[in-house]
């Protein structure tokens, strides 16, 4: 529920890819097929429908062409295919455009229902900086970089953090999942506040391949 | 420890102790949660990079072919790439090597883009528990690094994180049972959402060809 936005993104770019690989893989087959007479040589007779059967028909030949145009379907088809992929298009290519997180993260006002009161809103990067300060402090943690994502009234963090190479990853976890970020929806009133985490682990400074190098 | 010893209440006998007594001989621990492979299925690759491009693509052909086509419908002309296209397909057979061409580089296409469409991707990231927690190859790399480096007997020594195994290799150590078990306490402390295994490998050591500068230090002509 709470991540529904990341992944509708996720999935309709997916999805867009499949469609799009299917289409290109069914056409290629079929006029392979055709071309190297596949049918003819398994002794294969495809139903009358099917397109593209022999090697020596062209790919689209100017009768099927005209066939095809004359119909009384053709022509809103031929228009409304090539709108409606276009109008896709650049919805999608609109919708990359918002792809930064909320300016700031509302907080439920302290006035009852119906009460005058001030809205309440808190900066991404206040949000940020708190949580980004509390988890630099926790053990063995060399470097923390959290982005506020999702929406103003559902906030998501992105945490990108660098560990040392002597830390407890499991540890450092839990004391994340029960330190900063449970401080964070605490004082933000939320009642979940999801998080993603991604570990990576500072280099040892000088990597030495062999001890030999040290005693010499 | 400075308090006095409280006398400890009898511990009550867990069933799985009863059935030890019962049944004579110990049976082995059962596994805590046995991790399915299932664990990391939350963490996908976005595609964006690959579905910009199929869009970009599909946009600007889509909106030339309807330019063309309302360009017909209102009495005009077809521009003339529409018109070499519609004469090539209609006078190139299905045999021809440039249709095969084309037909076999729109199936290449469409395997590559039906595998970025259904395979995981981010192959740089292990997920962990809980879900949304993520650790990279190289961390796994650096880690176990950084404990085998620490043992004074260990010659040399190779750590490759792969997908499902990190594969050690390690020349000169002694007591190689030791550096696995360091190692796999190591990669316990990681809680890995799937299955994930450690192959600790030893070799010898190799002789290194020392560089006669080396050797002339070692041992100076007379």
């Amino acid at each position: 529920m709470s991540r529904r936005r990341r992944i509708t993104r996720r999935a309709v770019n997916r999805t867009v890819l499949a469609a799009v690989g299917l289409v290109l893989l069914v056409g290629g087959l079929l006029v392979l097929l055709g071309g190297f007479d596949v049918y003819g040589r398994l002794g294969i007779t495809p139903p009358g429908w099917w397109p593209l059967t022999s090697p020596d028909q062209p790919v689209l030949s100017s009768a099927s062409r005209a066939d095809w145009s004359s119909r009384s379907w053709w022509w809103p088809v031929a228009v409304a295919v090539p709108t409606v992929l276009l109008l896709g298009g650049l919805w999608w290519l609109f919708s990359q455009l918002r792809r930064g997180g909320p300016a700031g993260v509302d907080l439920p006002s302290p006035a009852a229902p119906g009460q005058p009161h001030f809205a309440l809103h808190v900066r991404s990067r206040a949000v940020e900086e708190a949580v980004e300060s509390e988890a630099v402090a926790l053990p063995d943690v060399d470097r923390v970089t959290v982005r506020v994502t999702g929406a103003s009234h559902r906030p998501e963090l992105h945490t990108a953090l660098r560990l040392s190479p002597y830390g407890d990853t499991g540890a450092l976890v839990d004391a994340y999942r029960t330190g900063p970020v449970e401080h964070a929806r605490h004082s933000l009133g939320l009642a979940e506040l999801s998080t993603e985490l991604r570990i990576r682990v500072t280099k040892p400074r000088k990597a030495r391949t062999s001890k030999t190098k040290r005693v010499r | 420890m400075t308090a006095p010893p409280e006398p400890v209440p009898p511990e009550p006998v867990r069933p799985d102790e009863a059935v030890e007594v019962e049944g004579g001989a110990p049976e082995p621990e059962p596994e805590p949660e046995p991790k399915r492979w299932s664990g990391g299925r939350w963490l996908r690759a976005e595609r964006g990079v690959a579905t910009a491009v199929v869009v970009a693509v599909v946009v600007v052909a889509a909106g030339a072919l309807l330019y063309d086509v309302i360009a017909v419908r209102a009495g005009g002309h077809a521009r003339p790439w529409r018109q070499d296209l519609a004469d090539q397909l209609a006078t190139r057979h299905l045999d021809d090597p440039w249709v095969l061409g084309f037909a076999a580089g729109a199936v290449t296409l469409g395997v590559l883009l039906l595998w970025l469409a259904f395979a995981r991707g981010l192959r740089g990231w292990l997920a962990l528990e809980p879900r949304g927690t993520a650790i990279h190859r190289s961390a796994v790399t650096a880690l176990i690094d950084r404990r085998v480096r620490e043992r004074a007997d260990v010659y040399s020594w190779q750590v490759r994180a792969g997908r499902r195994r990190t594969r050690v290799t390690v020349a000169g150590t002694t007591d190689p049972a030791g550096v696995e078990q360091e190692l796999r306490a190591e990669l316990a402390r990681i809680p890995f959402a799937v299955p994930y295994r450690l192959d600790v490998r030893t070799r010898p050591v190799k002789e290194h060809h020392r560089h006669r500068r080396d050797l002339a230090e070692l041992e100076p002509p007379r």
